[in-house]
């Protein structure tokens, strides 16, 4: 999945709110934008990491340090 | 004679010998607390009537000969995301202010009281865990006994303040990304992160089920150890509980020293270069140990994107309805947060967990070769309460998520980590190190925390209470 470098987080979050079901304040709206802005770019490096392209390998709840 | 700052350890000893009753040690810590705590908030409850009522049937057993335990007549108290018979459960939130109150306690409260441990109260957090400053809107910042005009650090923000302003000896906190690490680091204590699954948390509120830990916080590495020791062991109420053998580590790391342990200093992702209060930190705890191999983690940033996304999503999800129905009673420092979480691509969450999964498997090849790495807490000293902006990069970054820069990648894939207290003199203010093992080796994280503690690494009296100990 590739993000979008022109990704506009202004109107993502006015989509997601109707689909969430939360209602985002005006005065709250900035700040959540840059949080969304902040998580994209940690999901942009996520999509950097090379992975398998078939690899659904999850870690979800694990025992530490087992390697299979 | 005064019982504050008294080690955990040292209070025992005199409770066992009689040299003090578990009434007075009780009296001394509460009179204590209600002399520091309207400037430190660090407590949301203070127990006294069960708590002395407690401390007279430890003072009535020890008088027929009994011995009640390895912590007897300690007192303790635990962040307010413990269950504690008869109160709500806040979780730093004003709206489990309506919950019903707990029916009994979580079991680490049960395990420290059925080994003579004195439950003194419950502690301020950061709303839902949510937090690396110990900043609350809706019961007040927790001040840092250092510098109350600084951050203690959060989430665990009261369980650091109270442990190093000599309010008691042990706390117990949570730490999903860094919550018990951070405020360890800002207020200069010793904490100890277990390994994922080690300790349950039956009975506490959750964050982020993946990533959530609980553990102890002390003042010394014996009261670590004794705390440790007691809070072990298998419960089937929480999935993620591992059933192992405990470690019996108050028996076994004291004279074992450093030994063979392959120890280096992280590098890459866990540069200090450009944060010099971490870098002298760092640069002290390595030349004591004579430490000059380093070694690379790699994958130890997209470890940290993955927690960070991981974190957001999951907490996010568990916070859902309330974020649709009462958005306005969250802290805003927090509800943006989530908000943002509860909006994010679900394939960016799997993402996430594959990065992280992969991570794991990157770090259990490093343990091939290391036995212990070093790495700084935090990249800085305690901030300024209301500070927003941390520089990393050269690049204006926001504070609070990246307090925990360096603690994040860590839980993402449950090593233990134990953080050792330093002093910045330059600055006058206390910053750990973090003393990480590979997965179920808490007690090696220990014996270097002792050896460490030896020469000098030990958390201080901050120079304001120790004159009011004095006087």
């Amino acid at each position: 999945m590739t993000i979008p470098s022109e990704f506009d987080t202004a109107a993502y979050l006015s989509q997601m709110e109707t689909v969430t079901g939360i209602s985002v304040q005006d005065e709250w709206r900035s700040a959540v934008i840059a949080h969304i802005e902040n998580a994209t770019r940690m999901a942009r490096a996520l999509e950097d990491v090379s992975i398998e392209n078939h690899s659904l390998d999850l870690a979800g709840v694990f025992v530490a340090g087992e390697t299979r | 004679m005064t019982s504050a700052f008294w080690s955990a350890t040292t209070i025992c000893d005199a409770v066992k010998a009689q040299r003090i009753s578990a009434v007075a040690v009780v009296e001394q810590h509460l009179a204590r607390i209600a002399q520091l705590d309207t400037e430190i908030n660090a407590f949301t409850h203070v127990l006294s009537e069960r708590a002395l009522l407690r401390a007279q049937k430890l003072d009535q057993q020890i008088a027929k000969g009994r011995n009640p335990g390895p912590l007897c007549g300690v007192p303790f108290a635990v962040k307010n995301l413990f269950d504690v018979k008869g109160i709500s459960t806040l979780a730093g939130a004003k709206i489990n202010a309506d919950h019903k109150p707990a029916d009994k306690d979580a079991l680490l409260i049960a395990r420290m009281e059925s080994q003579g441990a004195i439950l003194l109260g419950a502690l301020g957090m950061g709303e839902y865990a949510y937090d690396f400053t110990g900043e609350n809107c809706h019961f007040g910042n927790c001040a840092n006994p250092w510098n109350t005009n600084h951050m203690t650090g959060g989430s665990s923000s009261g369980s650091g303040a109270a442990v190093a302003g000599g309010l008691v000896p042990i706390t117990l906190g949570s730490d999903t990304n860094g919550s018990i690490r951070v405020p360890a680091s800002f207020c200069g204590i010793f904490g100890l992160k277990p390994t994922y699954g080690r300790l349950p948390r039956t009975g506490t509120f959750p964050f982020c089920d993946s990533f959530d830990h609980l553990g102890p916080m002390t003042r010394t590495v014996s009261d670590l150890v004794a705390a440790f020791d007691v809070l072990q062991g298998y419960d089937k109420g929480d999935h993620a509980c591992a059933n192992r053998n405990p470690l019996t580590c108050s028996e076994n790391i004291w004279n074992e020293g450093l030994g063979s342990l392959r120890i280096k200093r992280a590098k890459g992702f866990f540069d200090t270069s450009e944060f010099p209060a971490a870098q002298r930190a760092m640069d002290k705890v390595c030349n004591a140990l004579s430490i000059s191999e380093t070694v690379d983690i790699p994958g130890a940033a997209d470890g940290r994107a993955a927690a960070y996304l991981i974190t957001n999503i999951e907490g996010s999800r568990l916070h859902l309805k309330n974020l649709q129905t009462q958005p306005e009673s969250f802290d805003p420092d927090t509800r943006d947060r989530f908000i943002a979480g509860a909006m994010l691509p679900a394939s960016w969450y799997v993402r996430a967990q594959q990065v992280r999964q992969k991570f794991r498997q990157q770090v259990n090849e490093v343990f091939r070769h290391t036995d212990i790495i070093l790495v700084p807490a935090t990249p800085c000293t305690a901030p300024k309460q209301g500070e927003k902006v941390l520089m990393i990069g050269g690049k204006a970054q926001m504070l609070r998520p990246n307090l925990g820069i360096f603690t994040q990648p860590i839980s993402a894939i449950g090593v233990p980590s134990c953080v050792v207290p330093t002093f910045d003199e330059e600055l006058n203010m206390p910053i750990g190190v973090q003393v990480i093992a590979r997965p179920w080796q808490e007690d090696w994280c220990l014996r270097v925390a002792a050896v460490l503690e030896d020469m000098g690494f030990c958390s201080r009296v901050p120079e304001r209470l120790n004159a009011d100990e004095q006087n």
